[in-house]
């Protein structure tokens, strides 16, 4: 059992982890992720494949929110600029997908500049209400320029080979999702360990106080900006690639607090909480649907009139008490779980 | 190493396949599985709703005398909430269910979502919610529709007023969603003014999801149109109306068949206004829904009856269709054979609904004609006042 934590060479030190046990823990996590899709029906993976594109937003939600303090409401509108980007370059433009990808991230990253100079000057709600317009300003463009964007007919996208992948077929779909997700993780993993990552974290905690130790507020927010913009523009496109159908409906006021919802239920800061907090978000109307089915026939008929309301409720009423019980999220619930196992039978 | 084995566990819990396999998807040895994507939450929750219910009744109608050919039929619902996303969604995990045909198939954008994959997996489908021209234009193999679109239901009203109850000076004008439904509506009023020539103004869009209109309203008035297209999707025309009363403006007033609705009629009462309606079906409560309201009775509760409106008979009359076309197939029904019975040229009755309705392998399209009624929502009555006409 490990009772410290020394660390002797370089190599340890800059090491993602240094146990083996968290290692063996990945390694099965991914060889599950890898033969699921060979195993599960086709509406369990697309829902999977929903959460892998929700882990990618919720890691660039998570840099700027979590890790840098500055709270967004416009991640409806980064997402549906990555998701029309991606739409419109292969349908109207003829771009292939391995470029249209990419731009959706890089549009979505220049659009957040536009965002993040007008925003450098406010902090907390006045900051979330200045964002949440901007996700207005993307709807209301993409349904009115009907020219560009095919305003409420929204796009249709037929041609998805990705380099040799078919993204029209679910399995390989999600197993590039996956892929895309693995590195958006270990690229944000590494982001916040480095010097970028400490400014962020000082510039969430005492704004002043990093300013006085020599950090560019100005760079480093519009870098938190651009970064995570990045992320969600990228998940964007996926979505595009998912749904092969993109409409701006989706992209409301509701989906950015979905957003903020999975980081906090998550754990705020944590890239194991981004992930966590999808998995948590997207599959817990699915658990609480099973749970229902549970119900006898003579109490589920009498309530099959109220039985949607039933299912919102429910998954509303989750996350209060999950988050009641655990402020921490669910990677605090998941280090309390680790650490009662660890110290079992001697755990309080 | 113990850590490593529990793990190993987790892995392996999560690998339980979940998927039964059948030779024809979607039907037992006991059972056929039809399935609706519609939006059972929502604003549009009034119309989905009673879109099940329909496919319910239609449903408990053939199994109460003896299924098809032996068979059960069952009917799987999932909500999409109005949100194209969420019908794919849904029609995903009908499939994975097993579906053997589809009549509920969500709002407009979301029959245009998911009509990629209907095509790809050759499911036999039948658009009633919400006739969307892109399912039958051009023709897919597997796909059918019922209804005129919203289009031709806003020019046959247009055309209405303007050869029989023209006021002096008239002027048109239209308050319209600012989606694909509203797109719909704005063609259809488009289409009338190029045909006629009267004097228009330019159309007020509203952002889904507006319960005020106290601005639009005022821009109709002063823009001076006296005939006017609310293009509201459900209460949003009783919201118009209501504004349009405080300024005791004199409207001749087009809208889609949602209007007829009791609710909707109920909210609009107040106003003051009659109004037009078209439809490509018998309303509510006349002779030729006499028969639907029977089944509806015997197959619902009193509360799920509470639920049953227009849109209930359009989803009946879908669900009749697709289960007299899995009849015809006999004991072993596929669903090529049900496209084929489909496109045969036999007609489908529909219990005075509609006229007996067909279909051909290059029309996939039917029950077309427009009927035009008068709503009288204080007196709660829907009259008809032209005779059904294509348009």
């Amino acid at each position: 059992m490990r009772t410290r934590h020394f660390v002797e060479t370089y190599q340890k030190h800059v090491a993602l982890s240094d146990s083996p046990a968290t290692w063996s823990w990945v390694a099965i996590f991914i060889i599950a992720l890898l033969a699921f899709p060979f195993l599960a029906s086709t509406y369990l993976l697309a829902m999977v494949t929903s959460v892998g594109i929700m882990v990618v937003g919720a890691i660039g939600l998570n840099i700027l929110t979590g890790s840098t303090g500055l709270i967004s409401l416009g991640q409806a509108g980064f997402l549906a600029s990555g998701c029309y980007t991606t739409g419109l370059l292969i349908t109207d433009y003829g771009w292939p997908p391995e470029l249209a990808l990419p731009a959706a991230g890089v549009v979505s990253a220049l659009l957040s500049l536009l965002v993040g100079i007008p925003s450098l000057r406010l902090k907390g709600l006045y900051l979330a209400i200045t964002t949440m317009a901007f996700s207005f300003i993307v709807t209301h463009f993409l349904l009115y320029a009907e020219s560009i964007t095919h305003g409420p007919y929204g796009v249709r996208i037929e041609d998805l080979n990705f380099l040799g992948l078919d993204l029209a077929d679910q399995v390989q779909l999600y197993l590039f999702v996956l892929a895309v997700a693995i590195l958006t993780a270990l690229a944000a993993l590494n982001i916040l360990r480095t010097r970028v990552g400490r400014a962020f974290n000082a510039i969430r905690d005492h704004d002043i106080a990093a300013r006085v130790m020599g950090i560019s507020l100005t760079r480093y927010k519009l870098f938190a900006f651009a970064i995570s913009s990045f992320m969600v523009g990228i998940a964007g496109g996926l979505m595009a690639f998912q749904f092969r159908f993109i409409n701006v409906d989706i992209f409301n006021v509701l989906l950015s607090i979905e957003a903020l919802a999975v980081i906090i239920v998550g754990g705020l800061g944590s890239v194991a909480g981004a992930i966590l907090g999808s998995f948590f978000i997207i599959l817990l109307p699915e658990a609480t649907r099973e749970v229902l089915d549970f119900l006898p026939d003579s109490i589920s008929s009498a309530l099959s009139i109220y039985i949607y309301e039933i299912r919102g409720l429910m998954t509303g009423l989750t996350i209060i008490i999950m988050l009641r019980i655990k402020p921490q999220g669910l990677v605090g619930l998941w280090r309390d779980v680790k650490r009662y196992w660890t110290h079992w039978p001697l755990s309080k | 190493m113990r850590s490593l084995r529990y793990g190993a566990l987790c892995a392996l819990t999560m690998l339980i396949p979940l998927s039964p396999v059948s030779a024809e998807e979607g039907v037992t040895k006991t059972e056929i599985v039809i399935g609706n994507v519609l939006p059972m939450t929502s604003s549009a929750a009034l119309v989905g709703r009673a879109a099940h219910f329909g496919t319910v009744i239609a449903a408990a109608e053939a199994n109460a005398n003896g299924g098809v050919n032996g068979r059960k039929i069952i009917i799987k619902t999932e909500d999409d909430g109005y949100v194209p996303a969420r019908t794919v969604q849904g029609l995903r995990k009908l499939m994975d269910e097993g579906l053997f045909g589809l009549i509920g198939t969500g709002a407009g954008a979301g029959t245009a979502a998911i009509l990629p994959i209907l095509e790809e997996e050759k499911i036999p489908t039948i658009v009633s919610f919400s006739p969307v021209k892109a399912s039958i234009d051009p023709i897919k193999p597997t796909i059918f529709m019922i209804g005129a679109s919203y289009q031709d239901l806003i020019f046959a009203q247009m055309k209405y007023i303007h050869d029989n109850d023209v006021p002096e000076n008239p002027k048109y004008g239209i308050i319209r969603q600012d989606d694909d439904f509203g797109n719909q509506l704005e063609e259809g009023f488009n289409r009338a003014i190029e045909a006629y020539k009267p004097e228009a103004a330019d159309p007020i869009r509203y952002k889904r999801g507006q319960k005020d209109f106290g601005a639009e309203i005022l821009r109709t008035r002063s823009n001076g149109v006296n005939i006017l297209v609310a293009g509201g999707v459900t209460t949003e025309i009783p919201a118009m109306l209501k504004e349009a009363s405080k300024f005791k403006m004199d409207l001749r007033i087009a809208t889609v068949p949602t209007s007829t609705l009791p609710p909707i009629m109920k909210l609009s009462a107040p106003s003051g206004y009659h109004y037009y309606s078209g439809d490509y079906i018998s309303p509510m409560g006349s002779d030729g829904t006499a028969h639907f309201a029977e089944v509806a009775k015997a197959s619902l509760t009193e509360e799920e009856l509470g639920a049953v409106n227009r849109y209930s008979l359009t989803g009946y009359v879908a669900g009749k269709i697709m289960i007299e076309a899995i009849r015809r197939c006999g004991d072993e029904p596929t669903r090529a054979c049900v496209v084929d019975k489909m496109t045969s040229g036999e007609p489908f009755d529909t219990t005075g609904i509609t006229l007996p309705l067909t279909f051909a392998p290059d029309r996939h399209i039917s029950a077309t004609a427009v009927r035009v009624l008068e709503v009288d929502p204080t007196a709660g009555t829907v009259t008809p006042v032209t005779e059904f006409e294509q348009f």
